[in-house]
């Protein structure tokens, strides 16, 4: 089958159509966070000067302010200051992920209202721009756990299934073992140590995620390497790599491609889960868990609690939506 | 191809005491408790530009036989090629001995395209090859099985059986072996068909002094193809005559069976 009919197939499906564009759309947003949501300027004329704060920190006292800290572009006499000798652009959410709001006018929480959309959380951080930065790094937290443990599940899973045998039973009891070591609580015990961040976080989920695709690849690889296709290929002298790799492969990835959105979508729900119980990331990272656990915390300001359940359940939603497009296309009974 | 070769009577490929058993049952420390000798001591001689026909019912070992001889299953014994011992430790197979399966369904690689499925032997024997040298030699294999040019874009399931067999033959000729295995090559495909492809075969033998192996149950495509005929069953030869004596003057009951069953 050719690319362009799988494509086909799956625009066929108009669920995993509307879902995989408005993903894309959101991720592709997401992915200018900084242009969108910044307590930074865009651009500044200032003395007939072109000014770009996103890029480079200006003090207060730059622009006519009384500080050498950096500037405040929401301080009304800074603002002032600039419109009086020039003018300046500003994103269109006017705060950053971690911008406390000294501004507001009532206690945070504070509800949403025409300068925060969706209200603040309990620090007095925007949450829209706090979700924006939170989907872009789950996404990519989720993407790269997914990738990385696929690869290695699938290398895993490809030898176990293509030599069989003893290196099949050690690999598999090994494997069974490692599975049934309590992850939570070892999670626990590191985060106690450690104090998490993006890459180390990554690095322990990855020791347990890994295991999910080995045992298909694995069964794939039992079944696959009868197949006559392969026998001819060993008779020709084709080597073992390359009949693994070039010949098996392709056809045992089908199964597991169907199965990538889905285990996003579990990536993406086991990152908030800790951030949830506040073993992930520290609270400085936007993350997606801690604004559920915001929202727990705070049942007086259902915005939290709303947008947050919305932004998650709609992204799992529409990866498991992409994941059915995906598995539309590789169902030979159906496309036949 | 060297003059010696061209000699009729000169045997290119022998099996002596064949055996290939599988284990039905292990003990917990692998050790085989009951086993099934499906290939029971079997020798066998082919000349260099013959057909050896091999015929048994299902279940008599033919294919795994067939699969000892170019090393794909575990088995005791030896093969000489040119009298020279084949497959040890360090020499799993041998450029010149080949196979062509049964299911032409199932021996071609559905995600690999004509080209690179015929392709795939030169890679690995002749890897100094250019891309033009390779894709002349492929073209030229592919006029051999009476193929046009067109089907090498092609993937496999756009083709039909008679045509996936002669794309499996061209992927085994295209290394230039000396010896084919042909494990039931004509079993899945239609009776016209059948006959083609047997014509085909022959003409390939002719052209580059080819040594078949023919293994079949169909007792009238053996005989169409075959110099000599081998009779098996239960893992065992019962008879082993030229095709004309064998089937002129049968001598074993079970060969007359089979006989008496394909004119049926």
């Amino acid at each position: 089958m050719q690319l362009k009919e799988k494509i086909t197939i799956f625009f066929n499906n108009g669920r995993a159509k509307y879902a995989l564009i408005l993903f894309l759309i959101i991720f592709v947003l997401s992915l200018f966070s900084e242009l969108i949501a910044n307590n930074n300027s865009l651009i500044i004329k200032y003395k007939n000067n072109y000014y770009f704060p996103i890029f480079k920190q200006y003090t207060d006292a730059f622009f006519g302010g009384n500080f050498p800290t950096p500037a405040d572009y929401n301080d009304k006499l800074i603002k002032q200051n600039i419109e009086n000798n020039g003018w300046m652009i500003k994103p269109i959410i006017p705060y950053s992920y971690n911008t406390v709001d000294y501004y507001l006018t009532g206690p945070t929480p504070s509800a949403p209202d025409a300068k925060h959309w969706l209200g603040t959380d309990e620090e007095g951080r925007d949450i829209v721009a706090r979700l924006l930065y939170g989907i872009r790094l789950s996404v990519i937290f989720a993407f790269l756990l997914t990738v990385i443990s696929s690869v290695i599940g699938i290398l895993i899973g490809a030898i176990q299934g293509y030599f069989g045998g003893k290196t099949d039973i050690i690999l598999q009891r090994l494997i069974e073992i490692w599975d049934s070591l309590p992850q939570l609580f070892i999670l626990i015990i590191i985060a106690s140590v450690f104090l998490p961040t993006f890459m180390s976080l990554l690095l322990i989920l990855l020791l347990f995620s890994w295991t999910g695709l080995t045992g298909m690849v694995r069964a794939e690889f039992l079944r696959l390497r009868n197949f006559e296709y392969v026998k001819a290929a060993k008779v020709l002298g084709v080597s073992n790599f390359r009949i693994m790799f070039r010949h098996i492969l392709p056809n045992a990835l089908v199964t597991s491609v169907t199965f990538i959105p889905f285990i996003m979508a579990e990536s993406i729900t086991s990152l908030s889960a800790l951030d949830f119980l506040g073993l992930g990331l520290p609270t400085d990272y936007p993350s997606l868990g801690d604004l559920v656990r915001q929202g727990k915390d705070n049942l007086q300001a259902p915005w939290i609690g709303c947008s947050i359940f919305i932004v998650l359940s709609g992204m799992l939603s529409m990866l498991i939506f992409i994941g059915e497009g995906i598995r539309d296309v590789f169902d030979t009974r159906k496309n036949s | 191809m060297n003059l010696q070769n061209k000699k009729q009577n000169k045997c290119i490929f022998r099996g002596d005491g064949v055996t290939v058993k599988f284990a039905l049952k292990k003990s917990f420390f692998g050790k085989v408790l009951q086993e099934l000798t499906a290939v029971d001591h079997i020798s066998f001689k082919l000349k260099s530009g013959e057909t050896l026909g091999i015929v048994g019912e299902s279940g008599s070992g033919k294919t795994t036989l067939a699969l000892s001889m170019v090393n794909l299953v575990k088995h005791s014994g030896e093969f000489y090629y040119n009298e020279n011992l084949l497959y040890d430790q360090h020499h799993l197979h041998n450029k010149d001995i080949q196979i062509v399966f049964q299911d032409p369904y199932n021996s071609l690689n559905p995600r690999m395209n004509i080209y690179d499925i015929i392709c795939e032997g030169l890679n690995v024997h002749f890897p100094d090859l250019s891309k033009e040298n390779q894709r002349e030699r492929v073209l030229q294999i592919l006029k051999e099985v009476e193929l046009n040019e067109d089907v090498l874009p092609k993937y496999p399931h756009e083709f039909s059986g008679g045509q996936r067999q002669r794309i499996a033959l061209a992927r085994a000729l295209v290394i230039r072996p000396q010896v084919v295995i042909l494990d039931e090559p004509t079993s899945a495909l239609d009776v016209t068909i059948q006959a083609q492809v047997i014509e085909l075969l022959k003409n390939l033998q002719q052209k580059f002094n080819l040594s078949y192996i023919f293994i079949s149950h169909d007792m009238n495509a053996v005989r169409a193809i075959s110099h000599k005929i081998m009779v098996m069953q239960n893992g065992k030869v019962v008879e082993t005559g030229s095709t004309e004596q064998l089937f002129n003057q049968p001598k074993h009951t079970y060969t007359k069976q089979l006989i008496k069953a394909s004119i049926l």
